[in-house]
């Protein structure tokens, strides 16, 4: 028995060890398409890389922006600076609660915000965490305490393969700096991202219903935040950015998001959505607003919540 | 709770280091402790179903002694098998049947709305049942005694490894090993843990990876091409393959640790020679059940040809309902009977029972031949078992012939680049251990360095390449 045991351990420690060092060859030898769950995405959709080493330089803003794609693709830091108001952009793709309960912890002592405008896509609060786990271990300068965390929460192969491997690149970094234009993705200061096409491509196309259900690990973080916030007496504003009406009207219980958002204690909640504004034009494909879109959304926005720039 | 799963990792761990450090001189507070234990992995999946499970033990438990002790030993083996099969019926067929009727008799222009329950089918119910039936079975022709302990009974019954999906246990094979004082044994230990990282990679690698591609296949399969439809029907034989038999191979390899002996369910039925030979080689357990509960008493192959054909189409047919209330198990069942009626007339049905390429690496280019004709008489079948319903099926393979044979790019989405070689991986590492057991073939592997380079591969590929969605294993539905 003690035998087995011993040589049980011995060979899961040894294990341990020559898998990260094989992971680590195996990454650096094989095309990506063999990396099915190693999914390293340095500098890739999103400009997060240089948003991450922008909010590093980063100090003192009126409002604080956070959340998925809909956040650096719909608060453009260029509208809110012509009400008076200084916006700094830290969404990044597909960001949950998990993921921005890390980014507030990191930055907002840093940042120090008046007002932090969450975007509350109703899928970041179903989803695991992982896809925007893997954006931040891969885009992250160094590999922290935090992300670690991070790692264990979301608690998945992907994640833990990507953060081992990030955290080997992060000590053999080689700067590569991300361009600024990207496709016809343009990074703009303040952490925005362009984008250059204005006809929805997705007009048309069907949406299968999508049905929301709220994810206990994504709840929790949200709470943290809300906690976190209220401490450091800055205004919560969870808002839903418009995105496109076909795909709004697919989710068959959206009002159930409402109804647990608007109940939150300590946070403002705003749905963009039942505007009847955004029409499909106003948007760049199924999800993202598009220039156009981003004007009028903004406009509207800084009107309600900081009427005459009154934060 | 699923084998692949980081509840099932904690839990076996906790229980394995309970079992031998703290029960190991106690026989009674092993069994004791395994029951509970079972109990709790079975109600993990929904409490409400271990009273089922409970009531099943108890009945076939008092009708052993029943059958053994009273003098009317045969009202009380159909008292038990009725018993068993109304369970089934409640929970797996009634609303089946009530279908069938409603259809049967809109057909001659009536119509009814029979009463349908809205149940959830419990997880292993055919298999615990079967067990059940086996021991009646077994008592009522004097091939094993009633177990008078009722622990030592239920634990037969409810032992966590095999209580959801099989093997389908026999008394005579197990319950003796569950009286039987069980030691630590060092060899068997390394082997149940062997066993259980080859069923991991089977399931978490090969099954769960090709799952979402059939999914995609059979949800839109009049838009697939042809060639993307044969990909469907060949990857979900392999889906099917190592799911069942990966759940197999941690169940044997579980039981293993805890000291037990379980049934051999496949033994690398894709490379048979012949569909009989795949029956000897897929499901042993259940193929097992049915020659010997349902083929011989029926009279088996003994009492002229017709019969023996009559017998054969039963037991197939039966095989295929009990995987499930549709009727393409059925036509499943029929088919493969059809598939094995050349050689029950030609008296080839035993033709292919011994070792497979004996002495070579390759088989011989009949031997070849003879199993590429086998799997794709499988893949066929395959379609049946998959599809939501008998003309979905015939629409599938039709399309097949009628479809643009390429589209584009659209087989692409199909063809992950690691997808082929994983499975070669699989068929490699079969083919070489295909006349013995795959923990023995790693014995075979005399150098140790080699050895547990071969299991750091293993392990390697699953961690690389598995899929890790906590998805259920199939036959978890039957």
């Amino acid at each position: 028995m003690k035998k087995f045991l011993l040589k049980a351990v011995s060979f899961f420690a040894i294990f341990i060890i020559a898998y990260v060092v094989c992971l680590f060859c195996f990454c650096n030898i094989m095309p990506k398409k063999l990396q099915k769950n190693v999914l390293y995405l340095k500098n890739s959709t999103g400009h997060l890389s240089t948003r991450l080493a922008e909010a590093d330089t980063c100090s003192q803003v009126d409002v604080l922006a956070l959340g998925s794609s809909h956040t650096y693709r719909g608060f453009d830091p260029r509208i809110f600076r012509r009400h008076g108001i200084s916006l700094f952009n830290l969404g990044s793709s597909a960001q949950s609660p998990i993921q921005t309960e890390y980014l507030v912890k990191k930055y907002i002592d840093k940042i120090h915000p008046r007002v932090v405008v969450f975007d509350m896509y109703y899928t970041i609060l179903q989803c695991d965490g992982t896809e925007s786990a893997l954006d931040l271990f891969s885009n992250s300068p160094g590999i922290d305490k935090g992300l670690f965390e991070m790692a264990l929460k979301v608690n998945t192969i992907p994640a833990y393969n990507t953060f081992v491997y990030s955290w080997f690149k992060t000590l053999n970094r080689q700067n590569i700096k991300e361009p600024a234009i990207k496709n016809n993705d343009t990074y703009i200061p303040g952490g925005f991202v362009e984008r250059t096409i204005n006809n929805n491509q997705y007009h048309g196309q069907h949406i299968a219903p999508a049905h929301f259900e709220i994810n206990e690990l994504q709840l929790k973080s949200l709470q943290n935040i809300v906690k976190i916030l209220k401490e450091k007496n800055i205004r919560l504003i969870l808002v839903q950015t418009p995105y496109a009406p076909d795909s709004y009207r697919s989710v068959v219980n959206r009002d159930s998001l409402d109804r647990y958002l608007s109940s939150l204690k300590d946070a403002e909640y705003y749905n963009f959505n039942d505007t009847n504004i955004f029409k499909n034009d106003y948007f760049f494909d199924f999800s993202h607003l598009n220039s156009k879109g981003v004007e009028v959304y903004d406009s509207i926005l800084i009107n309600k919540l900081f009427p005459g720039g009154h934060l | 709770m699923l084998f692949n799963s980081i509840e099932f990792f904690i839990f076996l761990v906790l229980v394995y280091a309970i079992y031998w450090f703290a029960f190991s001189k106690n026989l009674k507070l092993q069994n004791t402790f395994l029951l509970v234990v079972s109990y709790i992995f079975y109600g993990w999946w929904d409490w409400r179903f271990v009273f089922l499970l409970m009531l099943s033990t108890i009945i076939d438990y008092t009708f052993g002694i029943l059958i053994h002790t009273k003098k009317n030993k045969k009202l009380y083996l159909w008292l038990s098998i009725f018993n068993n099969l109304a369970v089934l019926g409640v929970f797996k067929y009634y609303n089946f049947f009530a279908h069938s009727f409603q259809d049967m008799v809109a057909n001659i222009g009536f119509h009814v709305d029979p009463y349908f329950l809205a149940i959830v089918l419990p997880v292993g119910i055919s298999f615990y049942t079967f067990h059940g039936m086996s021991y009646v079975f077994d008592i009522c022709r004097e091939r094993s005694v009633p177990e008078r302990n009722f622990v030592d009974y239920s634990l037969f019954v409810c032992f966590f490894p095999l209580l959801v999906a099989g093997p389908i246990e026999r008394a005579s094979h197990l319950l003796p090993q569950v009286v039987k004082k069980r030691n630590f044994d060092y060899k068997q230990s390394v082997h149940g843990l062997r066993l259980m990282l080859w069923g991991m990679f089977k399931k978490v690698v090969i099954a769960d990876g090709l799952a979402p591609s059939v999914n995609s296949i059979y949800a839109d399969y009049s838009h697939m091409s042809g060639l993307s439809l044969l990909i469907g029907a060949f990857y979900f034989a392999f889906q099917i393959y190592a799911d069942f038999s990966g759940y197999s191979d941690i169940a044997r390899g579980t039981a293993k640790l805890f000291g037990f002996e379980l049934l051999i369910n496949f033994r690398f039925p894709y490379f048979s020679r012949d569909i009989a030979e795949f029956w000897r080689r897929w499901h042993i357990s259940l193929s097992s059940w049915f020659r010997d509960y349902l083929y011989i008493p029926l009279g088996g192959s003994k009492n002229g040809l017709a019969k023996s054909v009559r017998n054969t189409f039963i037991i197939f047919i039966v095989s295929g309902f009990w995987h499930g209330a549709n009727w393409t198990f059925i036509i499943w069942g029929a088919l493969h009977a059809l598939y094995f009626l050349p050689l029950l007339l030609g008296n080839k049905n035993r033709r292919n029972t011994g070792e497979i390429a004996p002495g070579r690496f390759l088989p011989g280019i009949r031997e070849g031949f003879q199993m590429l004709l086998t799997f794709g008489m499988v893949c066929l079948a395959w379609i049946f078992f998959r599809a939501a319903n008998f003309s979905e099926a015939i629409h599938y393979i039709s399309s097949i012939f009628t479809n643009k044979f390429r589209s584009g790019m659209e087989v692409k989405q199909f063809i992950a680049p690691y997808v082929f070689p994983v499975i070669g991986f699989m068929l490699l590492i079969e083919w070489l251990s295909r006349n013995s057991d795959v923990d023995a073939f790693f014995d075979t592997i005399s150098n140790k360095t080699l050895r547990y380079s071969t299991y750091f591969l293993i392990f390697f590929i699953i961690l690389m390449f598995g899929s890790f969605q906590k998805a259920s294993f199939i036959y978890f539905q039957f």
